[in-house]
């Protein structure tokens, strides 16, 4: 096993014809959790879809390996099946699909793909239900249709309660915090630090520095116009917070 | 194609000659009342024939297939089912009728209630024709010539009546068995008459014998009235084979305060066309009407309402969904008219198709007739195909593509059912979903 779960090298990257992510190198050991600095537009999102493999962002030179094999070369089911997890910031409503009876096929596909057997409607259920307590959700949760009528801090509960189910190696975690008022955001942050474990890694990208009082990353880098500018430890949060992302983009700060 | 050798050149032919020597045997035949709702509808069908594309009301939908063969009304049931009945449980009663006939052997009450009547039309007609005679003349008003022959031609089908307060909180089950032997035509009328704050649920399912048996012309109008204060959720599952032209009607009248909750499946057929009337007798009135279709192949399947807010304060709600594959054809038409005095009047329609294939279609065709003041109206309608946000947050947590679709498609028509009801009834409409998809792509029925 590669003692890197992730190495980006030279990732150039366009949506609709336009370049977002311009030469990005990053590696993530396996056990660390790295944050994902940088204002808005810098390519956070773009990276984050793309390790996920959704259609329309293409990769135009780089690569990507994934614990020592080619990521590029899979489909986005076949990526999630091989360990990796994207919390969308935008959690998608699918009326009439029930959150129980979608997790229980993604369970079980990957299951399936790691030559595992299947969990039956027992065991999944005991599963779900201790996790969701762990979150304080609610079990009819389980039969609500996925993320219809949630609120902003029920989604992201939803993508940590599937996380905490899928046992990712590899998680990309894509705003978590955006949308979630001190309560929900600490019970996120704790569903995710539970999951911190030495062989699974974290991407933890946001725009803001509170996240990371609660899930207090190994290392941190600052994304600006599709590059890595800066990087260090976590005393780098602070720095922005006080300086602001103008200081390392080279840009007047708008505020 | 045919391989009777048909005397007659077609469907409306055929009927018109069989006629005189099938009216003895007809449930009803000697009761004045019933011979003249016959022969008065029978004349209207000759002079008007079977409705075709010029009318505007058949614009989109074509009833040539019974042109082509000529389907014949017969006396007896011509085969026993040979393929297992579907399953409706918990249920209050399940009544089979093959080939347009009740089938004792396969039916039973489970659960007879106080103030219940589930009996057949034949024996209703027998025993206690007077009581039917309001609702059956009614049904039998002008509606246009295809109903007009099911008029002529109804040969049985389920009567459901409750007494004032009575409730059956089961559903009752009327399965419809079609064998397509003979190029068989079968017309049959349910009649369902709710008491004053009575409640029900009634599920009618259309099946048929397996494609090889041969084309068939399957004709339902199902006669509902609801007394002040009643409830009915009524659905109707549409899975025949896919050599039968399937046409059915639900007819209702809704009292005051009461509310009609209808669901339209449609999955099987070649041609099938499901109309739904609904006319607020009194103010306070609720309508729920809403329903799937779901094809594949070349098939055309078609819903068709028409609501008449004729009295102050009546509600509408309508959701109808489809999805369509390869060569399929489905149309929504939803007419809803607004009396000039209907005031208070709120209605909402809503239509939306997913499109699988390239060479699928969708029409739709709201109408909204609204001559009052002071009504809430609204309509809306969509087609597309699979939301392909969806489609990738799904394979983004592991599900492959096609079961992803799945989920999805099963998803759009289960919201559908959701709305409906979540008992029994949308557990079993979901079951029936289901089995559509199983059978997958291409090919006709199991």
């Amino acid at each position: 096993m590669s003692e890197n779960i992730l190495e980006i090298r030279n990732l150039h990257a366009t949506v609709d014809g336009t370049e977002i992510l311009k030469g990005l190198t990053l590696t993530l050991p396996a056990g660390e959790v790295h944050a994902m600095m940088g204002p808005n537009g810098s390519g956070k999102s773009t990276l984050s879809y793309v390790l996920a493999g959704r259609e329309g962002y293409e990769v135009t030179a780089g690569e990507i390996s994934y614990k020592g094999q080619d990521l590029l070369a899979l489909a986005p089911d076949e990526r999630a099946q091989a360990g990796i997890f994207l919390a969308f910031q935008y959690p998608v409503e699918i009326p009439g699909v029930a959150n129980s009876v979608f997790l229980k096929a993604a369970v079980n596909a990957q299951r399936r793909a790691r030559g595992e057997v299947e969990l039956d409607a027992m065991d999944f259920l005991k599963r779900a239900k201790a996790e969701l307590a762990a979150l304080e959700m609610d079990q009819e949760f389980l039969s609500r249709p996925i993320n219809v009528g949630f609120s902003g801090g029920e989604k992201k509960r939803n993508e940590v309660f599937q996380m905490a189910m899928l046992e990712p190696t590899l998680a990309v975690l894509d705003e978590t915090d955006s949308g979630l008022d001190i309560d929900a955001l600490r019970v996120v942050a704790d569903g995710v630090n539970r999951l911190r474990a030495p062989d699974r890694s974290m991407l933890v990208i946001t725009h803001y520095q509170r996240l990371l009082n609660h899930i207090v990353p190994d290392h941190i880098h600052v994304l600006a116009k599709g590059r890595i500018v800066a990087s260090g430890g976590k005393e780098l949060a602070l720095e922005l917070e006080e300086k602001g992302y103008a200081a390392f983009t080279g840009e007047k700060s708008a505020a | 194609m045919n391989e009777t050798a048909p005397e007659t050149a077609t469907t409306a032919q055929a009927h018109l000659r069989a006629f005189d020597g099938l009216r003895p045997a007809l449930p009803g035949a000697g009761l004045d009342w019933v011979e003249a709702l016959r022969t008065d509808a029978l004349g209207r069908f000759e002079d008007a024939g079977l409705p075709n594309r010029r009318l505007e009301d058949w614009k989109f939908t074509t009833l040539a297939a019974l042109d082509r063969v000529a389907f014949a009304p017969g006396t007896q049931a011509a085969v026993t089912p040979d393929a297992p009945l579907p399953e409706l449980s918990p249920a209050a009663a399940r009544l089979v009728f093959v080939d347009g006939r009740f089938d004792e052997s396969l039916s039973e009450i489970y659960a007879p209630a106080d103030g219940v009547t589930v009996t057949t039309l034949v024996t209703a007609l027998a025993k206690d024709a007077s009581a039917l005679e309001g609702q059956l003349s009614r049904a039998s008003d002008p509606a246009g010539a295809l109903w007009d022959l099911n008029a002529a031609f109804m040969a049985d089908g389920a009567v459901i009546r409750l007494a004032d307060g009575a409730a059956l909180d089961q559903p009752v089950h009327l399965i419809f068995f079609s064998s397509g032997a003979a190029n068989r035509a079968n017309h049959i009328r349910n009649v369902i008459a709710l008491g004053a704050g009575a409640r029900a649920n009634v599920v009618e399912t259309y099946i048929s014998a397996t494609d090889t048996l041969g084309p068939g012309f399957t004709s339902a109008v199902t006669d509902i009235a609801l007394a002040d204060g009643a409830a009915l959720i009524h659905a109707r599952v549409q899975d025949e084979s896919l050599r039968t032209v399937h046409a059915a009607r639900a007819v209702v009248s809704v009292g005051g305060e009461a509310e009609y909750a209808g669901f339209a499946l449609a999955l099987g057929g070649e041609v099938s066309r499901q109309e739904t009337d609904i006319a607020f007798t009194a103010p306070g009135g609720r309508a729920r009407l809403m329903g799937a279709y779901l094809g594949r192949g070349r098939q055309l399947l078609d819903h068709t309402t028409r609501v008449d807010h004729a009295v102050p304060h009546c509600t509408t709600e309508e959701l109808f969904k489809g999805v369509l594959d390869e060569r399929a054809h489905g149309v929504f038409q939803g007419l809803i008219r607004v009396a000039p005095h209907a005031i208070g009047t709120d209605a909402r329609q809503r239509n939306q198709a997913l499109l699988l294939s390239e060479r699928a279609v969708a029409d739709t065709k709201p109408e909204l007739e609204i001559l009052a003041d002071d009504v809430k109206c609204a309509h809306g309608a969509t087609v597309g195909d699979l939301d392909a946000d969806a489609l990738f947050y799904l394979m983004a947590r592991g599900v492959p593509e096609a079961e992803a679709r799945r989920l999805l498609i099963a998803g759009f028509a289960g919201d559908v059912i959701e709305r409906f009801d979540r008992g029994a009834v949308g557990a079993y409409l979901s079951d029936c979903v289901a089995r559509w998809q199983d059978r997958g792509t291409g090919d006709g029925h199991a």
